[in-house]
């Protein structure tokens, strides 16, 4: 901790190099890096090449985006990060997923909760057969099953128009 | 990619966050959503999740439902038919937005009710039954 503080006073700002699974490298700042809780533990443990197996160079890259923006976070520039987090979740859901793992691998907590949020309210009014479709799920019930299920909670059901769209 | 079916960290995050509405309709996705959905664990992430959005509270006012339903049936007869049903409406009580409108299940009309007091989204009304006596 001494250390750190002490070389940001002199200018010489500690820095460390992320590895993505396709082999390219990414040298960034410790201070912005150590938003992630995964990266920071292996800083604390003396790592300064961190190769990240579970993340892609274009996952990777948007994760870098986040952090850095996020590290210039202060009381004056709330509205510039809402409306780049705005931006941040707009991709396609399967971009959404890979960032979501990758975020859960790294544990960055406020990233998790932006894009699990967003996922949440993008399939909330969708329908049971575009969310199979988007999430990649078979239905695994016969119909006199899926039947029961619904009969449970029919109100669930009647709540006017789902969204049968798949973005 | 995450893993969906059966659900994993991020799935059961991203579904904690939906609304009860939804969760009861995506009951029937696949089984493994279904057995989540009723876990206890989860009902509690559910909860915890939640809660912590709303650190306000509601207001409740009473006031009433006008019920079209039979319409559809006598397609001659308009407006008329439609039932008043009393209800009662929750608002934010930061900006007095409405939010949502409750029936309840055993109104008698005219009296009035006291909020005893709500836990988890659950709210205790008592109506004086013997109001008159008191």
């Amino acid at each position: 901790m001494a250390s750190s503080s002490s070389s940001s006073k002199t200018g010489l700002k500690k820095m460390l190099t992320l590895k993505s699974s396709d082999g390219d490298e990414f040298e960034l700042e410790e201070s912005i890096v150590i938003q992630c809780q995964t990266i920071k533990h292996m800083v604390e443990d003396g790592f300064s090449l961190i190769p990240l197996q579970n993340v892609d160079t274009k996952t990777l890259t948007k994760i870098i985006e986040y952090m850095k923006k996020h590290a210039e976070k202060t009381e004056s520039n709330k509205e510039e990060i809402k409306n780049f987090n705005k931006e941040f979740v707009k991709g396609s859901f399967d971009d959404q997923f890979e960032l979501v793992s990758a975020a859960n691998y790294l544990h960055i907590n406020g990233l998790m909760d932006l894009l699990c949020q967003s996922i949440a309210d993008r399939i909330n009014n969708k329908s049971v057969r575009a969310v199979r479709e988007i999430f990649n799920i078979s239905n695994d019930y016969t119909p006199d099953e899926e039947e029961k299920v619904r009969d449970e909670h029919k109100w669930a059901h009647e709540g006017g128009e789902f969204d049968e769209s798949l973005d | 990619m995450i893993s969906a079916d059966p659900p994993g960290d991020e799935m059961t995050n991203i579904l904690s966050r939906l609304p009860v509405e939804a969760l009861m309709q995506f009951r029937s996705v696949c089984k493994s959503w279904c057995n989540l959905i009723r876990d206890p664990h989860f009902v509690n992430m559910h909860m915890n999740q939640h809660s912590s959005f709303r650190e306000s509270g509601y207001l409740m006012g009473k006031d009433i439902i006008l019920d079209f339903t039979e319409i559809k049936e006598c397609k001659d007869i308009i407006l008329d038919v439609a039932e008043i049903k009393e209800c009662c409406t929750l608002y934010s009580d930061e900006t007095f937005a409405e939010h949502k409108k409750m029936e309840f299940p055993l109104w008698e009309s005219t009296k009035s009710f006291e909020i005893i007091g709500c836990c988890n989204g659950v709210i205790f009304l008592l109506y004086p039954f013997n109001s008159s006596i008191l």
